[in-house]
């Protein structure tokens, strides 16, 4: 019998060595396949030997040569005793399990119907949560039983302390990481971070921001010295106000985060105005955003926040009378970044637009503005207008394009 | 109708409905791959499962094998019509529900129990039931100070003064924001 050869191998392979066509083949796990083949033979015999009182043990075991142990290894042995046979996830093999004996999670199948031929064991797999976790969370260890039970928290393996933990905020994670050495680790876990700043920041790669007017995309690796760039970033981030119109209990009103949250963008630049401490740094999440004509004075810096690779493409401020944003004196160490700035006037209307623009900067305005697409669709005027001697813009990956008329405009002996 | 066994020597068994059972993804594939035996007749053991929380399980899975199958992305919050693609990473918020909140162990001389229930959620997958248990752990501790925590969780400060400072300094911004 072909099953009886190839379970001393793994699970895995005996399912493709195994010639028959199996039921459950389809499936994820085939570690019980030898087996299902051997139930049906034995439940066949059950069923058409009815007049014989069925011992299905010795149907199993009498005519079987230690090969044939092995075939059936995880078969139900119907001897009488109340436990038949043990249901055990792989990955608890690492533990040492209750007879004490330690199992290597390879050799375990054939071991333990050596060691103890008459209680065996279904080896069950289960798609356990471990697995989906990617790597960072595979040499966490399974759970070992504490010696005196006094701190059941010792009991609970990684993975639960985890899920804990993706439940938690930044602060709480904070004071869970001072409450000793197994949680500060867990705390850091860079599953948990991503998590986590996604939900508030929703870039796919952390953002890098380390001075003013400086905001790049980083993938983790090259982030030096830096095992969680996650957390990382988001403490980079943090003085950020968030204008993401309808999720305000996503960032304010829960213990364990202190951020703030606006339905405009108006509204945030007046709180800015404000706030002189800490940097003023807003994140513009995704949507099409109709503001007031907006004025910026200050060194204020607006950064569109958006998952996937084009961000500039998911966040759009866009007016249709007036310039849509005008950078002013005042404006040094400003910065616009990722997003979309369109005017956009109305076909129809007989308002001269020449003056205004998507963008202008005027006299003592030194704005970074940063992989922005800016554009233009009145038929006069400019997208970009940069007037005046003192009006020093640095304008970097940015795309001006799509305008009716002129991309951009330097006036004034602007430089 | 199927019967479960707990690691109690001797073993204790309670009778469960198959469909109740089901929720449990490790006995599901089990029983999934022994079709064909009779498994009414096949007590199963739980080595991982002593008798106090196997009682607790079977009821939780009692009351909720009816529950609808969990669909792919309920997103509960309100209007949400803008960037359908901006949550998908996110998964659905766990809300506890209010008979969940009655049949967790949350007494305190209870917090073991709370502990090998998530074990046994965990080993038995049962992932609604460990969602919600690691769900009211997490409302339990958030907001609360290191010294609460600990005691909370029965733990012990393993830290030295010194590494106690400068943790203190590492993680001063996640205070102050």
């Amino acid at each position: 019998m072909a099953h009886q050869q190839n379970a001393s191998s793994s699970g895995q392979s005996s399912q493709k060595d195994d010639p028959r066509p199996m039921r459950i083949s389809a499936r994820k796990e085939k570690r019980t396949s030898s087996t299902s083949g051997t139930s049906h033979i034995m439940v066949l015999r059950r069923r058409s030997s009815n007049a014989v009182v069925v011992e299905p043990q010795t149907v199993a075991e009498s005519p079987a040569p230690a090969g044939e142990v092995f075939g059936s290894a995880a078969t139900p042995s119907l001897d009488g005793s109340s436990c038949r046979y043990a249901l055990r996830r792989r990955r608890s093999l690492q533990q040492k399990d209750e007879e004490g004996c330690c199992a290597s999670s390879l050799a375990a199948t054939a071991d333990d119907a050596l060691m103890e031929p008459s209680k065996k064991r279904l080896k069950l797999d289960s798609p356990g949560e471990a697995r989906n976790n990617g790597a960072a969370r595979q040499s966490l260890g399974y759970w070992l039983p504490s010696s005196d039970g006094s701190c059941f928290v010792d009991t609970v393996p990684d993975e639960i302390l985890l899920k804990v933990f993706s439940f938690l905020l930044e602060g709480d994670l904070g004071h869970c990481a001072s409450v000793s050495n197994r949680f500060y680790r867990i705390s850091n876990d860079v599953g948990v971070w991503k998590a986590l700043y996604q939900s508030v920041f929703e870039y796919t790669t952390p953002l890098y921001h380390m001075v003013t007017a400086k905001f790049e995309f980083r993938e983790p690796p090259r982030w030096k010295e830096c095992p969680n760039a996650w957390k990382e970033s988001f403490k980079q981030l943090r003085h950020g106000v968030h204008v993401r119109p309808r999720r305000n209990k996503l960032y304010e009103g829960q213990k364990g985060r202190n951020l703030v949250h606006f339905d405009r963008l108006e509204t945030a630049l007046r709180f800015l105005e404000t706030r002189q401490d800490k940097e003023k740094l807003i994140f513009l999440h995704a949507g099409h955003f109709y503001p007031e004509p907006l004025v910026i004075d200050s060194a204020v810096q607006i950064v569109g926040a958006a998952p996937g690779p084009h961000v500039q493409r998911k966040i759009i401020i866009e007016q249709s009378t007036e310039t849509t944003l005008s950078f002013v004196d005042g404006a040094n160490g400003a910065y616009l970044g990722y997003c979309s700035v369109k005017f956009n006037p109305d076909k129809n209307s007989t308002v001269p637009h020449q003056l205004h623009y998507a963008i202008q900067v005027t006299e003592n305005a030194t704005p970074v503005i940063d992989h922005c697409s800016i554009t233009s669709t009145s038929i006069v005027g400019a997208a970009v207008c940069v007037k005046k001697q003192t009006a020093n813009p640095k304008m970097k990956h940015c795309s001006i394009c799509d305008c009716e008329n002129v991309g951009i405009y330097i006036t004034d002996s602007a430089q | 109708m199927i019967q479960l066994c707990s690691n109690d020597d001797p073993p204790v068994s309670f009778t469960v409905p198959r469909k109740a059972v089901e929720l449990s993804k490790t006995i599901k594939t089990m029983l999934e791959d022994l079709e064909g035996f009779d498994m009414e007749q096949t007590p199963i053991p739980l080595p991982n499962v002593d008798a106090p929380t196997l009682e607790l399980i079977v009821k939780w899975v009692e009351q909720h094998q009816d529950d609808p199958p969990p669909v792919e992305k309920p997103r509960v919050e309100d209007d949400d019509s803008d960037d359908s693609d901006a949550d998908d990473d996110q998964e659905p918020e766990v809300v506890i529900p209010e008979w969940d909140k009655k049949f967790l162990p949350t007494d305190d001389e209870q917090k073991n129990q709370l502990f090998k229930l998530l074990n046994a959620a965990n080993y038995l997958e049962i992932k609604p039931l460990l969602d919600i248990g690691c769900k009211y752990v997490a409302d339990k501790i958030s907001g609360q100070t290191v010294e609460w925590v600990r005691d909370y969780l029965n733990m012990e400060n393993d830290y030295t003064p010194e590494e106690e400072a400068k943790l203190k300094e590492e993680i001063a911004w996640a205070e102050g924001l």
